[in-house]
């Protein structure tokens, strides 16, 4: 962040900082608010900017169906709307939200600033999941596509990221502790052996899975549609429901396991609740757009340092920031070499890993605190 | 009052308590001294419902086993012997921590409050602002005291006495705060609370321990008042070195000198 952009924000929580020291709720509130309208912008500016032009005013009254402009559009315009760009903003933004929530969650229940979906093989996890049904759905893996139908991608992927979760967990916690060096290693260790399992289904893969997986893996949202925001999307939507009773508990957590229980929080409970969400979540996202790295570090990383740890605007402000990020490098991924796409994947990896990295190096300290 | 009956504690296949009976009773101190590793602390997270232990345990009357976390929480309040705080919180913040308890009750506006108050107690006031990370060892002990002191404000409620369980509550910290922390304590015990607190420093105890619980190898050796515990043979017997108990002489307390040979 510029040093304008820091005086901004200082101003703005000076602005609302009221007597009482050490409470950041009111900054925090406001933060929430701003990122709000900024959501509200990028989600405008989306649904404008593409490979045809289609103005504002005119694309709220297709939205509303207001007929408003009608005679000034086109059924061409209506379409790319209403079929592509909306859905398209819609399951980004869940996405997006997904990844960030997940990765707030993951850093508050691990103790680790570093537990990212994309980092620790979660993500791997439910990518081996997702690659299962693609390839093995029509054949072996053939009750799985007929119980669940539309959304056998996202429960495979959700049992993957869940698996790997569990192991990460059982692998680096010994009494309630978490050791930040065994769950990297161990989150290496994880996600090359779901990559090893995934190359073996990609080995057995006819020509037509090939494509599927090389589409699906590129990460990319090209392929939104009304369907995959029901299937994934409302997996997302059902864990950001139950995540804000979390958040209390969490914060409880960062004090240590046994400090949240005699504090009052039934740790067990909320530690199982907690990584079936998180991986619920991943797992969804995974399984429409692919592995998005980053997201999941960076926008709880960063709103920590604007708002402080408190899951109760932690989490909200994740999920709005994360929309806000993956909207953008989806505008960014589908403009800048239009009429083709860049896969949205690469754009978080090219401004998220050097991010991350000037995090490390501003504050040193970043894997004792 | 507390009471533990034919309680053991295990860590795989070392028993670390074996078969403990204690009885503490409110309105007044009860320190646990021994030697490193004699079961202190496994003890007192027995005490707390915090590990699988063998045998009963009951705060007030209510089994501990099976108990569910938040009833407990408004029973008791834990200082742990290490705190590891994650996430760069303020001090208002951690100490807010201690009232997420809903059965805490204290009065609405009274609430928002809470933290300078505690935090007043424990001598570090307009330290509410203040990230965690940045104090001192030592004032960050104090902090998890006055945090764990908002848990369990008011030292009865209802007519049941709360319980503070304190492992080496004044461990980092100079002479000074040493005597505010055992201060605080003994006022929470008058007040009618009950105190549990695992020490090392044997004067101490001796000055603000109304019982003395001797531990040595997971088992009791004695109990009872300082005047009962705090003899020559007991205290060689459980820390295997010389150690001279004296009396103040116009009170009717004990203290203790270390002695060795090799000066």
């Amino acid at each position: 962040m510029s040093q304008a952009g820091n005086t901004f924000w200082v101003g703005l929580s000076g602005i609302s900082s009221n007597a009482t020291p050490g409470d950041r709720s009111n900054s925090a509130r406001l933060t929430i608010l701003v990122l709000v309208l900024l959501y509200v912008g990028v989600a405008g500016i989306s649904l404008n900017v593409g490979a045809a032009q289609i103005s504002l005013t005119n694309a709220a009254a297709h939205i509303f169906q207001t007929g408003l402009f009608a005679e000034s559009s086109t059924n061409r315009d209506r379409i790319i709307l209403l079929d592509i760009r909306l859905p398209r903003l819609i399951l980004g933004s869940l996405i997006g939200a997904a990844l960030a929530v997940s990765g707030a969650v993951l850093q508050s229940l691990f103790r680790n600033p570093l537990a990212d979906p994309g980092l620790i093989g979660i993500s791997a996890g439910a990518s081996f999941g997702a690659v299962l049904v693609i390839v093995l759905g029509g054949t072996s893996l053939s009750f799985v596509t007929s119980a669940f139908g539309l959304f056998s991608l996202p429960v495979m992927a959700f049992i993957g990221a869940l698996a790997v979760t569990y192991f990460l967990y059982r692998i680096s916690t010994s009494n309630g502790q978490t050791s930040i060096v065994t769950m990297l290693l161990a989150g290496i260790a994880l996600q090359a052996f779901a990559f090893a399992l995934t190359g073996i289904l990609i080995f057995l893969a006819d020509d037509q899975q090939l494509r599927d997986l090389t589409f699906w893996s590129l990460g990319s949202l090209a392929g939104a549609t009304w369907a995959k925001i029901v299937s994934s999307g409302s997996i997302i939507l059902a864990s950001f429901v139950v995540l804000p009773f979390l958040a209390i508990g969490l914060n409880a957590i960062s004090l240590g396991e046994a400090t949240a229980f005699h504090l009052g929080v039934p740790v067990q409970k909320l530690k199982t609740i907690a990584i079936t969400l998180a991986a619920a979540a991943t797992g969804a996202a995974v399984a429409v757009s692919g592995g998005i790295g980053f997201v999941g570090i960076v926008v709880p990383h960063l709103l920590r340092l604007l708002i402080g740890p408190d899951n109760r605007y932690l989490l909200p402000a994740s999920a709005l920031l994360g929309a806000c990020l993956l909207t953008f490098a989806d505008m960014i991924a589908r403009t800048i070499v239009a009429p083709a796409e860049l896969p949205i994947g690469i754009i978080t990896a090219l401004a998220g890993a050097p991010f991350f990295i000037w995090l490390l190096v501003r504050k040193r300290g970043v894997l004792e605190t | 009052m507390i009471s533990a009956l034919d309680v053991s504690v295990r860590f795989g296949r070392r028993e670390v308590v074996k078969s403990v009976e204690l009885k503490a009773s409110a309105k007044g101190i009860t320190a646990i001294i021994g030697p490193n590793g004699s079961g202190k602390t496994s003890l007192l997270r027995a005490l707390s419902g915090e590990v699988s232990y063998s045998g009963d345990v009951t705060i007030n009357s209510l089994e501990v086993k099976g108990t569910p976390a938040w009833r407990l929480a408004s029973e008791r309040a834990v200082l742990p012997q290490f705190s590891n705080v994650t996430f760069p919180f303020t001090v208002r913040e951690i100490i807010s921590l201690g009232i997420i308890a809903k059965s805490q009750r204290v009065a609405g506006a009274a609430e928002n409050t809470l933290p300078e108050r505690a935090l007043a107690k424990v001598g570090l006031s307009d330290f509410c602002g203040r990230r965690y990370h940045e104090l001192s060892g030592g004032e960050q002990q104090r902090v998890q005291f006055a945090r764990v002191l908002a848990q369990v404000w008011e030292p009865v409620l209802d007519g049941i006495p709360r319980w503070l369980f304190l492992d080496e509550p004044i461990s980092s910290l100079d002479i000074q705060h040493q005597l505010t922390i055992m201060n605080i304590a003994r006022d929470f015990a008058k007040s009618g609370g009950g105190v549990v607190a695992i020490l090392h420093d044997l004067n101490l105890a001796a000055m603000y321990a109304d019982q003395i619980v001797l531990m040595k190898d997971g088992e009791i050796l004695s109990d009872g008042t300082p005047q009962k515990v705090l003899t020559n043979a007991l205290l060689k017997k459980a820390f295997d070195c010389d150690l001279k108990v004296g009396k103040v002489p116009t009170k009717d307390q004990k203290f203790i000198l270390p002695q060795t040979a090799q000066l």
